[in-house]
């Protein structure tokens, strides 16, 4: 039986990678004093309104972007007082047609005034999307 | 660059480059849209505690 050959394979593998693109960062950010929360939604839709297949890559932040601030895990952060939680590709958000992601992120008792920044970037298999939108 | 400025009934706000929704406490904001210079937004999110925002008109300025 003829198999593939390896230069079929690096042209194969070439083809399937340049189909994937990535967005521009997009940010969004507010302020939780102790006992409150947002939900950052995330929504990524085709420029030609076909079915996106999306994938969200995002990180929280403290106060400034540095790995010692980040939520979880920064070495600034004391985690015992947040909660975090994260729905990736939210099947009740979506359309079944755009990209949905909801990250919620709760203050519980690291003081007054903490600013909580998202920053996103989405991997595709669609050369146009729209990373943010208003349909969420 | 466009930023939107989400003012809600608290008086809080939140900032965002895109049109990301963010519900604070179960509250649906208001949405404002400014234009803003690249370089201050980049600034903006990196370090938001250091800077100043007038949800009014949308100016972002240094502490």
């Amino acid at each position: 039986m003829p198999g593939i050959g390896i230069q079929a394979v690096t042209d194969l593998r070439r083809s399937i990678e340049s189909l994937i693109t990535i967005t521009s960062p997009e940010s969004a950010s507010t302020t939780l004093s102790n006992g409150e929360f947002a939900t950052f939604t995330i929504t990524t839709t085709g420029t030609s309104g076909g079915v996106t297949m999306v994938i969200h890559d995002f990180t929280l932040y403290l106060g400034s972007v540095s790995a010692a601030h980040a939520l979880p895990d920064g070495s600034s952060i004391d985690m015992s007082q947040w909660q975090v939680v994260a729905f990736p590709n939210d099947w009740g958000a979506t359309n079944n047609i755009n990209t949905v992601t909801k990250v919620y992120v709760r203050n519980i008792s690291a003081g007054a005034s903490q600013t909580v920044a998202i920053h996103v970037q989405a991997r595709m298999l669609q050369n146009s999307v729209t990373l943010g939108g208003t349909s969420a | 660059m466009k930023i939107y400025i989400s003012v809600y009934p608290s008086g809080d706000i939140a900032v965002a480059t895109s049109a990301i929704k963010i519900n604070r406490n179960g509250q649906e904001p208001i949405v404002k849209t400014f234009d803003v210079s690249e370089d201050l937004i980049d600034s903006y999110f990196k370090s938001p505690d250091a800077f100043d925002i007038n949800s009014e008109t949308g100016e972002i300025k240094k502490k």
